[in-house]
């Protein structure tokens, strides 16, 4: 097997281990599952940000549109809840479709577009008229599936699905295509690149990712609301932990969720008072030294970072 | 398409900004295997008429058929794989990706034409920088590497952007020989550029333009001699 690829089937294998065994060793399940939710939606995000360069403020729209897809598959189709979270990834990809004409917009435009998109997507479903359908503001009940264990490992599924897509598309023809849009698009069609299909499918993948960790996510809390599952914070927080790590790796959304995410649970449930204090310190401190995240400490030094 | 019918046929180009006629219908044809130079002013229309044979913005009027096909409303990424290709005056590499990656961004599709990135670095003297950012190549070496990301399309037509600007005597000799030898091979090329010594030495035969209209037509001897081309250069 190739050096590159080495590595790049290490991360899944290690992750896979990690979240099996860690369950046994540390009894908050809900921390793991939402690192394990952060790691996916870095990913996910990394497909379209990292390998592209299109940075989607509002990318929590396809969380939440798979919260919900996976909820009305349940309530409404009797679905089983782990079909409910592949109608959740499929509400997800539907949405991205829709949105894909926000590619005729770019830089902040772009980003600001999918943010009015996500919001938009937030009051259609909070609609008090929409109660029948969507529960509304009153937010959605899914005991009859409660199933936290499942959920988990539904997640853990999840996350390693989008570190294959996320390893596969770095170490492919494929990948590299992105990262020629990502880098000029006009230059890219001049290569040949059919720019608006690759960067079309890298969207739908993307949210593909999203909508299934929405719906997985909305199995394992069972009870949610429109908030819960379109708040800017899941969208910010992802972000955040792509640029911390470094984009375009499949390592540096890992690490930037690992330090990020486990710094929130750390200051920001004992001392919530201090916690945007020190992540404001700590993204600034990003910015300023290590523009292009913490896996540039590792490139500088002339390894290859998976 | 005949033996003898030219591999692209540009007819009634029209492109307008705003009210400005960059291109007010212009006509003309290569034939495969040779060099056509495009020579004028600033802001006579060569670039523009490369932007819109490759497709970087729409044409508002004529054809323009590639091959025998009317190729004027397929998108960029079409025309490519079709085998045109162009250079950029200001090179546009893909900063971040190293040369090789550069060139082997060509390689993504799938392409009849397969070219071999490795011997056409090796060709255009780049093979050293292979592993290296592109950003990190100074400016002539960053227009060779514009070069190459063209050859990797295995073009049938190229057409070539002021290339010869900011090479030495030296490079410019060897740019000169190499587009004759792919002439040689039967690839069709345009050349826009402002040194006429350059000119004189790869080209064929020559197209003079000014404000978006063909002036000239023939050989670049004559072309000195003309009172039409000594004005749009030299002014009234």
């Amino acid at each position: 097997m190739p050096k590159g690829w080495r590595s790049t089937t290490l991360i899944p294998v290690i992750t896979l281990l990690a979240f099996a065994v860690l369950p046994h060793l540390y009894n908050n399940q809900f921390l793991l599952f939402n690192m394990m939710m952060y790691m996916a939606l870095a990913q996910g995000l990394n497909i379209i940000y990292g390998y592209t360069g299109y940075l989607p403020f509002g990318y929590v729209g396809f969380f939440g549109a798979g919260a919900y897809g996976g909820a009305l598959a349940i309530t409404f189709l009797h679905w089983s809840p782990y079909l409910a979270v592949l109608a959740g990834g499929g509400a997800a990809v539907l949405l991205g479709m829709i949105l894909i004409p926000l590619f005729r917009l770019s830089g902040a435009y772009f980003s600001i577009a999918s943010l009015a998109a996500a919001e938009a997507l937030y009051y259609v479903v909070a609609n008090p008229g929409l109660e029948p359908l969507t529960q509304g503001p009153y937010g959605i009940s899914l005991p009859q599936v409660y199933d936290p264990n499942g959920a988990y490992w539904t997640m853990l599924a999840i996350l390693l699905f989008s570190l294959i897509i996320s390893g596969v598309i770095r170490r492919s023809r494929f990948g590299l295509a992105l990262s020629a849009i990502r880098e000029s698009p006009l230059s890219a069609s001049m290569s040949g690149v059919n720019v608006v299909k690759l960067r079309s499918i890298s969207w739908l993948l993307s949210a593909l990712i999203a909508g299934l960790a929405g719906a997985a996510f909305g199995w394992y809390i069972s009870v949610f609301y429109p908030e819960t599952v379109f708040g800017l914070g899941i969208g910010v927080f992802t972000i955040v932990f792509v640029l911390f790590g470094g984009i375009g790796t499949v390592l540096g959304p890992m690490i930037g969720t690992l330090i990020l995410y486990g710094v929130y649970n750390y200051i920001g449930i004992s001392t919530p008072e201090y916690f945007q204090l020190a992540y404001g310190l700590l993204i600034m401190i990003l910015v300023l030294f290590l523009p292009n995240g913490l896996v540039s400490l590792a490139r500088k030094r002339g390894l290859n970072v998976a | 398409m005949s033996p003898d019918a030219p591999i692209l046929k540009v007819e009634g180009l029209k492109k307008h900004f705003g009210g400005l006629k960059a291109l007010d219908g212009v006509s003309f044809d290569i034939h495969a295997g040779e060099i056509l130079g495009l020579a004028g002013p600033n802001g006579s229309g060569k670039t523009t008429t490369i932007n819109a044979i490759t497709g970087v913005f729409p044409i508002d009027g004529g054809e323009i058929h590639f091959g025998g096909n009317a190729i004027h409303r397929l998108p960029t990424f079409r025309r490519v794989r079709h085998g045109i290709n162009r250079t950029f005056q200001v090179p546009r590499p893909f900063p971040a990706l190293t040369v090789l990656e550069n060139v082997m961004v060509a390689g993504t599709y799938r392409s009849e034409r397969k070219s071999d990135p490795h011997r056409i670095l090796e060709d255009l003297g780049l093979a050293e920088h292979a592993d290296r950012p592109a950003k990190s190549l100074n400016s002539s070496q960053q227009k060779m590497l514009g070069l190459a990301s063209a050859l990797a399309t295995s073009p049938q037509l190229l057409l070539v952007d002021e290339i010869g600007a900011g090479l030495n005597p030296e490079e410019l000799s060897g740019m000169a020989a190499r587009l004759r030898s792919y002439a040689a091979q039967g690839m069709a090329i345009l050349v826009v550029e402002h040194l006429m010594d350059f000119l004189d030495r790869v080209t064929d035969r020559l197209i003079v333009m000014d404000a978006g209209n063909t002036l000239f037509t023939g050989k670049l001897q004559q072309a000195t001699q003309d009172p039409r081309v000594i004005e749009a250069f030299l002014g009234g």
